[in-house]
């Protein structure tokens, strides 16, 4: 007996879908960006090339992926159901997509009509995620999802703080007003990169990594005390980077280990398991040595060499967080095209298995040239002449990523239309 | 009433969701779904409750479950 399941907790299919395809052409587009500057966009962090293609990373792939996982992840995972999730869904994509647009072409032409287009549209789009999300976690969680929800709400209001602090930012650049760039800029990249970025990708890895990595659970102990800890510390950083007192440095120490014990342990678990790795276990691995060598890096190069910064948000934005992502996304879009097939009522017998959506060579392949792609952009902070090649690897193998996903909806929407002409 | 048994022990997600989904398809109200994973398959019992399944699940000494489901009413 064939039934057609409903399940009231899933949003339908189009809600972090459109996020999910969507994401990869924005990294890809940063990849371009690069390429086409060339070594002098990676001369400081503060180039114009150098601001726009950090903004298509952090926006348009990594926030464009984490609030559409946030979404399908909330009411599925922890049973919070997001209010009037199809809107907010909708309304923070097409402020997401547009806005990351405006701002990267804000920062390449330096015209400040397009910083004051672009903010209010990205605050919009941020705010309104925020506060559905903000909603959303602020109920009871299922038991088994609490590790995760905790490190969530910590993320969503650092993202809130990130919006308001890029809006500053943004009308500043537009000339509205005077600020101390630099010193709001710190704050705004911390909160945004470490309490946004990394506690969200830690928050999720301590639900996903045991469950489709096959290690054991976290202890307890330590999903329930690291994102607070961190959160605490990253407050005090900022009164300490604000006053530009020396002992600032000591909580962003502790912070860097943190982060270290982490990526630590959760490499000596996965090195433990007995299962073969797939490409999520190879992007995990790519991404958690990543964060290391970032704290490695923190500790080890001097503070005031202009290479630093450029080097560690490569290794962060790209090495750690984005791999995490494109590892992750191996996993979720397959599984809702097959899942939402099956809520369709077409027959499990005729839609493909999980595995079958995008292929493991496929996937193994493209990230490869991902890693590849990582290690001559991380080189190129001491070869320039490997900046062009490792951003068209780069963009390349960021457009591999989107031309999968898509040729995988694609299987779905013809799966569906041949369902509807059989029942015709 | 005959077993359907479903060890789904070691699998990766979603594979234990495909086999129970597939078991699913064949339950009638003379038979029952015994299944063992080796987690508490949370999202499992909202799909159930929300599409005529009854389920009782049993934790195990060793920290697996064992779930059995039949046909509601």
């Amino acid at each position: 007996m064939q039934r057609a399941l409903s399940l009231e907790d899933t949003p339908a299919l189009a809600v972090p879908l459109r996020f999910m395809l969507t994401a990869p052409w924005f990294a890809c587009a940063a990849g371009l960006l690069l390429a086409w500057s060339g070594p002098d966009a990676l001369a400081s962090r503060w180039t114009p090339a150098a601001l726009a293609l950090t903004h298509l990373m952090t926006l348009g792939f990594l926030a464009m992926t984490m609030a559409g996982a946030m979404l399908q992840m909330l009411p599925v995972v922890a049973g919070l159901a997001v209010p009037a999730v199809r809107p907010v869904a909708r309304l923070c994509w097409l402020g997401l997509a547009s806005g990351t647009a405006l701002l990267a072409l804000a920062f390449v032409s330096g015209r400040p009509l397009l910083f004051i287009m672009a903010a209010p549209v990205l605050a919009l789009a941020l705010l309104c995620f925020a506060v559905a999300v903000a909603r959303a976690l602020a109920r009871r969680t299922a038991a088994g999802a609490l590790a995760m929800t905790i490190g969530m709400r910590i993320a969503v209001a650092s993202l809130g703080i990130v919006a308001v602090l890029g809006v500053l930012l943004a009308a500043s650049f537009a000339g509205v007003y005077q600020l101390p760039v630099l010193q709001v800029t710190s704050l705004h990249a911390a909160w945004g990169l470490v309490g946004w970025v990394a506690l969200l990708v830690i928050a999720v890895s301590f639900q996903v990594i045991p469950m489709f990595q096959s290690t054991p659970a976290y202890p307890r102990a330590l999903t329930l005390a690291l994102p607070p800890s961190v959160a605490v510390l990253l407050a005090a950083w900022s009164i300490g980077s604000w006053s530009q007192a020396r002992w600032a440095a000591w909580p962003a120490a502790l912070i860097a280990l943190l982060l270290a014990a982490f990526a630590g342990f959760t490499l000596y678990r996965l090195a433990l398991r007995k299962r073969a790795p797939d490409v999520t276990s190879f992007y995990w691995l790519l991404s958690l040595a990543s964060l290391l060598g970032c704290v490695l890096l923190h500790f080890l190069l001097d503070a005031d060499n202009p290479r630093r910064p450029v080097l560690l948000g490569i290794l962060f934005i790209g090495g750690f967080a984005a791999s995490a992502v494109n590892g992750m996304l191996y996993k979720i879009v397959p599984f809702l095209l097959w899942y939402h097939l099956g809520i369709a009522g077409i027959p499990r017998g005729a839609v493909p298995g999980v595995s079958a959506w995008i292929t493991g060579r496929a996937s193994k392949a493209q990230c490869c040239a991902y890693a590849a792609a990582m290690a001559m952009l991380a080189g190129s902070v001491c070869a320039p002449e490997l900046v062009r090649p490792g951003a068209l690897l780069f963009a390349a193998a960021t457009a591999w990523l989107g031309a999968l996903l898509l040729a995988a909806a694609r299987r779905y929407r013809q799966a569906l239309a041949a369902s509807a002409t059989v029942s015709a | 009433m005959s077993d359907i048994l479903l060890d789904v022990r070691g699998l990766m997600p979603p594979e234990p969701l495909e086999r129970v989904m597939d078991a699913l398809d064949v339950l009638t109200p003379a038979t029952r779904i015994v299944m063992l994973i080796d987690r508490e398959p949370l999202p499992l019992y909202r799909i159930l409750e929300r599409n005529g399944y009854h389920y009782r699940a049993v934790a195990q000494n060793n920290g697996d479950y064992r779930v059995e489901i039949t046909l509601a009413g």
